[in-house]
């Protein structure tokens, strides 16, 4: 026996809306039926259970916990914001590093690298003996305070940047990266 | 959304943990029966609900104002116990288990707990036969009375497919009622008349 569309009449009706000669037809097929009967007595009782089943509440203090649990893990998240921002950062400069250092290898021979190192080392040694020599003749050339006011300006500015450093890190190790 | 819970809503996307308190209390239950119908046992819709509204702060930015904030709520619920359900195998449901509920009944006699307790069961078992998305979709539309555009929504679907499942999902249930309620063969037809008669 064909079941359609009286299967879809009985588990949608009360959302369906049936017209009055559908209804007739239903109740007819249903005292001829006894699968459809079935069907329709079983749904009857799932539907009745399923809109006579209340809402469950949270259990008690639910919202307690969910606050807790929001403290928790944002510091959790903001701990591991960390580590990743840290490990990045060691990952990007190892890297850099190694390339850096393949790149040479490939490049150059190790006499060379050896020179061009000793080269470089020179060359600050050469600068640093530079900047000592202008300071000492500054110091003799110019009045006494240009120079301290110059020692000062160095020293302000590497405080502050070092503060500014501090600041930075203290807001990556609270509140995370972003 | 009432003007309230708008100002909630804002506080949260400022960060602020008490916004987040008021909204959690305003929106606990409707989650939490999401997730306990879903899940059927207490523990796990308990944890379900919390990541259900951590997930919902992290992505508090993405909300989009012009939709529910209540759908958008149980569209991460579902797709969270969806997830679940198809990780894990449903655990057994005991009668111990069974929360407590909105009933306006106060004090109700023992012979109407172990009613209400049986009848719980029951529907535990009959949910279980269902697979989850099915499940999720059977929730919306009795407990949360979810029209099939607002179920659609929130489970991501057409509502073609929301139909179809909802029309699958009952017709499993009352196949399976036999087979869930102990004395359905035999008293079935002298308790209940049809509704076509």
């Amino acid at each position: 026996m064909n079941h359609e569309p009286f299967e879809t009449w009985i588990l949608s009706q009360k959302e369906e809306n049936l017209t009055p000669q559908q209804q007739t037809d239903l109740q007819e097929h249903l005292e001829d039926c006894p699968i459809c009967q079935q069907l329709d007595t079983s749904w009857a009782n799932v539907e009745n259970l399923l809109i006579c089943s209340p809402m469950v509440s949270a259990p008690l203090g639910f919202t307690q916990r969910a606050q807790d649990g929001l403290v928790k893990r944002r510091q959790r998240e903001h701990q591991l914001q960390i580590r990743r921002f840290f490990l990045f950062t060691f990952v990007f400069l190892a890297v850099t590093s190694l390339a850096l250092t393949a790149g040479m290898i490939l490049f150059l021979s190790p006499l060379e690298i050896l020179v061009n190192a000793m080269h470089i080392f020179a060359r600050c040694a050469l600068f640093l003996q530079q900047v000592e020599n202008v300071l000492r003749i500054a110091v003799t050339i110019l009045p006494p305070i240009i120079p301290l006011a110059l020692i000062t300006a160095i020293f302000g500015t590497f405080t502050i940047l070092s503060f500014v450093w501090s600041l930075a890190m203290m807001r990556i190790s609270v509140k995370g990266v972003l | 959304m009432n003007v309230q819970e708008a100002g909630w809503l804002q506080g949260v996307l400022k960060g602020d943990e008490e916004a987040f308190a008021r909204l959690v209390e305003a929106y606990q239950t409707p989650v939490y029966n999401l997730c306990y119908r879903m899940l059927g046992n207490m523990e796990e819709a308990e944890d379900a609900a919390q990541e259900t509204f951590w997930r919902a702060f992290k992505a508090i930015r993405r909300y989009d104002p012009n939709r529910s904030f209540i759908t958008w709520l149980l569209s991460i619920a579902a797709h969270y116990c969806i997830d679940q359900q198809r990780r894990f195998t449903p655990p057994s449901l005991s009668i111990e288990w069974m929360p407590d509920e909105d009933i306006p009944d106060a004090a109700p006699n023992p012979e109407q707990e172990v009613y209400r307790s049986e009848e719980q069961r029951m529907l535990h078992n009959l949910l279980n036969q269902l697979n989850p998305q099915d499940r999720a979709v059977i929730i919306l539309r009795y407990w949360h009375e979810m029209s099939h555009e607002e179920i659609a929504q929130t489970l991501s679907l057409t509502e073609s497919a929301v139909k179809s499942r909802l029309h699958r999902a009952r017709l499993q249930l009352a196949n399976s009622w036999p087979s869930v309620h102990p004395d359905a063969h035999n008293s079935e037809k002298e308790k209940y008349e049809s509704r076509a008669f």
